[in-house]
């Protein structure tokens, strides 16, 4: 793994920011654009790397498991379980997590979120005007049933991606997908765009079997998934048990390490830490800062913290009367001490951020006007705002320990400033009813990114129709202005303007005080000191390759 | 075959009541808000894509059109597929229910062998003191909350001496009464107190009564005085407290099931009403609502041959 | 007759055995902390001190801190109003719709009764949480709902209780005597029958204090129940779960309360069941 890792991050690495400056830089004389050559010139190294790497493991791989005859299993205890395993319809994380063991796209995001790596596809190339993509797929890339990766199966699979699915706004630049041949795809796009590639590399662009996925029932498919990932569902008892077996055909020979994978579903956080300090599982997920200190003193476990681009943020309904004023949301803002939830919510393991966007995002705006704990400056702007004694009802989720202790805190600060909040605990149903039909007034809530990229953020936030812009109720000229600057950046790939108006439309947000950002939170799990290779990237994805228990 | 009548007659009303039972359920669950069709989907589904699966799923149709093709489908014993969990609701139930009634019958179990001792005890001894400390105690441990208890249990028995596994179900069926009996004993727990207490208040009265004096004064032993008169009618009260606690332990015990990660009834229920999944719903309590009839038919009969005053009308 | 009856049950209640004081000293306790905490401690249930939270029991503050370094303490004892109101609401009014239910039912018979016997069967057949977590969803969750699902569902055990007593009770001697005097069914009803009748349901209702308590205490547990930051102690104890092999005094002593409460409420429901029996000798 490491001799693969370090051939693969030192020369073949191109990064999607690379990547797309290079499709529109590509006016250069050379005959096909220097993004084009980056990926085949490193790809023969890569191929190198691959073979004399494979050998290495499969040797390892072959002692390992001569050594004590079993095969390797790893039990990995979860807080929830997945409700669909259809990446054209993925929800939740739960769900895309586990997708991006058993789904593979024609790239994928490197460990570290920074860069793309080859994956089912082994080159590209993309054309001056950066609308047309030709993909070159990899020989010997199979579904875990032993057929071959076609071109067809990615076409069938984009478009099924595009045509009702639910993230279809994010590929919305692509105008067709073809199949030039069986090994090479085209893609043609609308226009160019900066996100495209990350969003090849996410789970909504995952590659199934057309055979398999165009006969069966969508109903089916949710539980009956087929993908050219490292694992395969052996079995799936929902609610109770996940059992993922490593996928025969996987591409990438010698991985993945691990020959089974059982996730279980253990809801209560004493129990599932419990089962990992007697041993009974191998991993936790879902480690709140209350149970890391207890998992961090026991012996023979090791607590591991990823960073992520998860935010937690308060959201306001600015279609509600109360929080149109833009004084009453800015006072808000200045009526939460932020530093004192990190500490106390989560263990000051949280950053704090200005915006709903993460901090290492690539278009992250590090300039922007941040409310910084006042609570005579949130009195005196609510007093201008004429709203001195003002009731809001605060929404959570029931369950939520984590939103339960925000909730709390916010109540207490904000009644310092004259403001009287209500919690209300409601299911997940409810909720999201609440919010589609903006009947809440404030409500507790997060982002993830599925993407590296900045785009599906601030798409999903300054488009009007879109989903978390329309959760927030925002219009008005500043959100008119937010969705043309986010829009234009969609439609190009030059870097600058990118930058600009990702920026602008940052600003934009941030001066409305749409939301309280709370703090970006990273990801804890809690292993066994036996368990290596436990990975997670930023986008919460598991890189489970080498995953193993001695 | 007056005995056969009855029972046919008592069939025969619980038609009704079952059919009252899809009613309430079937238009109650669609009181809630929130829709299935997005639960399926997840939030980030398109508006079109979700009023295609309502259509698909037929929640388009005015709720009386649904409620006639439901009754229709139930006609034909078919319960449905689950919105949520994709898997046909007989089968989930099925599942769900093994976990349910081995807990129930542990439970059950647990109860009666701490229970009918600890009060028959209390009830014939002649020293205050036991018999104070034995019902005060109880009151004690009924009203601790039951993953508190639960909680405690798994960090004595399954953290440090290995005894139990904590948490799950397991594989095998050996497996499954490890697994359970830390969560049955948590449950018995809430119900041995009441048990103790009714016993105990039973055995007393009976020990004032004539012909218990008389046997006495017969000279039987008190092995048969206990064995004969008292147990015998002990158990008829009990009977109705044990029957009520195994209906109320069959709907799933969601607080335990979710400490020691049980796949049983109460949480898939709870789940499904969070999720909107009607289908699950209506399926469950419908099963449920027959179980129960069932169990109170059974006890009033077996009533009648325990003592026979109480009338089959 | 009526006389030494009278004199009967004075003399029983005059027969204080060791079980009824304590019962009795323990409910004053319980009820003083719950109309008068003030006299049990100065401090704010809700003033947080996010710089204290989690301490560990000590003079300051006897029952530790919680996450937020609220004084648990405080809450513990402010908590007892909510808890014992959810108790007594939840209890007093199904105790009363279900016996006057019971009541016409079984004195009229008939109709009456066939229609609450039917109802009843209909709600005995579905799993009693299952039921309150779906009237708690449709009304919404706040304390006022959950009163409402409980009356919904726990009417008609008070129903069933009276009703089987008011049986047996219209055909003694003593109603007969009553009717055969001219009687209206209503006087008869309540002076001659209910009396009667509703002992069953009073012992009943002492100990149902207590059960309401604790289903208010898990649909804490399920979110549906108090909404935070009320200190009620079946929150108290759920919100304090996740530091439960951390920081013990968050559930320990909410729970220990809940358990006094039991107790006290128990032995003086056991008393008055005695009392109310009037066979005085237990």
């Amino acid at each position: 793994m490491r001799i693969r890792k370090k051939i693969l991050c030192g020369i073949l690495m191109i990064s999607a920011a690379a990547m797309s400056a290079c499709g529109s830089t590509g006016a250069s004389e050379a005959q096909s654009s220097s993004g084009a050559v980056a990926p085949t010139a490193g790809q023969e190294k890569a191929e190198t790397g691959n073979t004399s790497q494979e050998t290495t493991t499969t040797e390892e791989n072959g002692a390992a498991s001569a050594g004590d005859g079993s095969p390797v299993v790893v039990k990995i205890a979860r807080g929830g379980d997945s409700v669909t395993l259809d990446p054209a319809f993925a929800g939740d994380n739960v769900d895309i997590w586990v997708d991006s063991l058993i789904f593979e796209g024609l790239v994928k995001t490197s460990e570290d979120g920074k860069s793309l790596e080859p994956c089912l596809a082994e080159k590209w190339d993309v054309s001056d005007d950066g609308k047309t993509y030709t993909f070159t797929l990899r020989d010997g890339a199979k579904f875990s049933d032993g057929s071959d990766v076609r071109a067809s199966d990615v076409v069938y699979s984009l478009n099924r991606a595009l045509k009702g699915g639910s993230w279809s706004s994010l590929i919305t630049c692509i105008k067709d997908v073809k199949a030039v041949d069986d090994k090479t795809v085209e893609i043609d796009l609308n226009n160019p765009s900066g996100s495209l590639m990350s969003c090849l590399a996410s789970f909504i662009c995952a590659i199934y079997p057309e055979k398999y996925y165009s006969a069966t029932e969508s109903d089916k498919l949710a539980s009956a998934p087929l993908g050219a990932g490292p694992f395969l569902l052996e079995s799936w008892k929902q609610d109770q048990e996940m059992v993922l077996k490593k996928n025969p055909y996987y591409w990438d020979a010698g991985y993945p390490l691990a020959d089974e994978i059982d996730m279980t579903v253990v809801p209560d956080d004493n129990t599932r830490l419990m089962q990992l300090q007697a041993g009974q599982v191998d991993a936790i997920e879902g480690v709140s800062a209350q149970m890391r200190t207890q998992a961090q003193n026991t012996e023979g476990v090791k607590v591991i913290d990823f960073p992520t681009t998860h935010v937690e943020y308060v959201s306001f309904n600015y279609t509600n009367e109360k929080l149109n004023d833009k004084r009453v949301r800015q006072a808000l803002n200045y009526a939460t001490d932020r530093e004192a939830i990190n500490k106390a919510v989560f263990g000051g393991l949280g950053t704090l951020c200005p915006s709903v966007v993460w901090p290492t995002a690539p278009h992250f705006n590090p300039n922007l006007t941040s409310y910084d704990y006042n609570p005579d400056k949130a009195k005196e702007l609510l007093a201008e705002a004429g709203q001195s004694n003002l009731n809001l009802n605060l929404i959570i989720s029931n369950g939520d320990a984590s939103s339960l202790m925000e909730a709390t805190i916010l109540k207490d600060q904000w009644s310092k400033v004259g403001v009287n909040l209500d919690i209300q605990q409601m299911d997940s149903s409810a909720r999201r009813d609440a919010r589609n039909n903006l009947t809440f007034e404030v409500l507790l809530n997060y982002f993830t990114s599925d993407i590296t990229d900045t785009a599906e953020e601030m798409e999903l936030f300054c488009i009007k129709d879109n989903f978390d812009c329309w959760h927030l109720g925002w219009n008005g000229p500043d959100q008119e202005k937010a969705e043309k600057l986010v829009k234009e950046a969609g439609a190009t790939t030059d870097e600058d303007v990118r930058k600009k108006n990702y920026y602008e439309a940052q600003e934009l947000m941030a001066d409305n005080a749409l939301v309280i950002p709370l703090a970006t939170i990273p990801e804890t799990i809690a292993v066994r000191d036996n368990v290596s290779g436990f990975e997670q990237g930023i986008l919460g994805n598991y890189y489970f390759n080498s995953l193993t228990v001695k | 075959m007056k005995q056969l009548r009855y029972i046919l007659i008592r069939i025969m009303q619980m038609i009704p009541v079952m059919f009252v039972v899809t009613v309430i359920i079937f238009w109650g669950i669609r009181l809630i808000p929130g829709n299935p069709a997005e639960t399926i989907l997840g939030e980030k589904a398109p508006a079109s894509a979700i009023r295609d699966m309502e259509i698909r799923m037929g929640l388009d149709k005015p709720v009386w059109i649904q409620y006639l093709i439901y009754m229709k489908r139930l006609f034909h014993l078919d319960l449905g597929i689950s919105i949520r969990l994709k898997d046909s609701v007989s089968h989930l139930i099925a599942q769900r229910m093994r976990v349910t009634i081995l807990y129930t019958l542990l439970c059950t179990l647990f109860t009666l062998l701490i229970g009918t001792p600890l009060g028959y005890i209390a009830g014939t001894t002649r020293h205050r003191g036991v018999d104070k400390t034995i019902s005060s105690v109880s009151l004690v441990i009924l009203s601790l909350p039951e993953f508190w208890f639960g909680i405690l249990l798994l960090l004595l028995f399954g953290l440090r001496l290995h005894w139990v596994p904590i948490g799950g179900w397991g594989e095998t069926v050996a497996d499954h009464i490890r697994c359970m009996i830390l969560p049955a004993f948590t449950g018995a727990i809430g119900s041995v107190g009441i048990l103790i207490r009714n016993i105990q208040s039973a055995v007393k009265k009976l020990l004032e009564k004539d012909y218990v004096n008389f046997a006495r004064s017969k000279g039987a032993s008190p092995g048969i005085i206990r064995n004969r008169y008292i147990l015998k009618n002990v158990m008829v009260s009990t009977m109705t407290i044990v029957a009520m606690r195994i209906t109320s332990l069959l709907g799933g015990s969601v607080v335990i099931e979710f400490v020691y990660s049980l796949p049983g009834m109460g949480k898939m229920l709870v789940d499904a009403i969070d999720g909107r999944d009607y289908v699950l719903v209506q399926g469950t309590v419908l099963v449920y609502a027959l179980v129960v009839m069932v169990i109170t038919l059974v006890t009033d009969i077996v009533y009648s041959y325990i003592d026979p005053r109480i009338s089959m009308n | 007759m009526l006389r030494s009856r009278i004199a009967k049950k004075i003399r029983g209640a005059g027969k204080l055995d060791a079980g009824t004081i304590i019962g009795l000293v323990l409910l004053v306790l319980v009820l003083l902390a719950a109309f008068f905490p003030r006299i049990y401690t100065r401090r704010d249930p809700y003033e947080q001190d996010l710089l204290n939270a989690l301490l560990a029991p000590s003079g300051e503050h006897p029952f530790g801190t919680d996450q937020y370094g609220r004084d648990v303490f405080a809450r513990v004892v402010y908590g007892t109003r909510v808890d014992l109101l959810i108790g007594f609401i939840a209890m007093i009014v199904p105790f009363l719709t279900g016996s006057l239910v019971g009541l016409i039912a079984g004195y009229y018979g008939g109709l009456a009764d066939a229609i609450v016997m039917r109802v009843q069967d209909v709600m005995t057949a579905f799993p009693f949480t299952v039921l309150i977590i779906a009237i708690m969803s449709i009304l919404g969750p706040n304390i006022s709902n959950l009163y409402i699902a409980v009356w919904l569902v726990g009417w008609k055990d008070y129903a069933k209780l009276v009703r089987s007593e008011v049986l047996t009770e219209k055909n003694l001697d003593y109603v007969q005597a009553a009717r055969v005097l001219g009687f209206s069914n209503f006087r008869i009803c309540v002076r001659h029958i209910l009396p009667n009748a509703i002992n069953g349901a009073i012992v009943y209702a002492v100990s149902d204090i207590m059960m309401c308590m604790l289903v208010g205490a898990s649909m804490s547990f399920l979110g549906l129940g108090v909404q935070p930051p009320i200190p009620e102690w079946g929150a108290i104890i759920t919100e304090g779960r996740q530091f439960i092999l951390t920081a013990w005094w968050i559930c320990a002593f909410p729970g220990l309360a809940l358990a006094i409460t039991g107790t006290a409420l128990s032995l003086v429901g056991e008393s008055a069941a005695r009392f109310l029996t009037n066979d005085g000798r237990g």
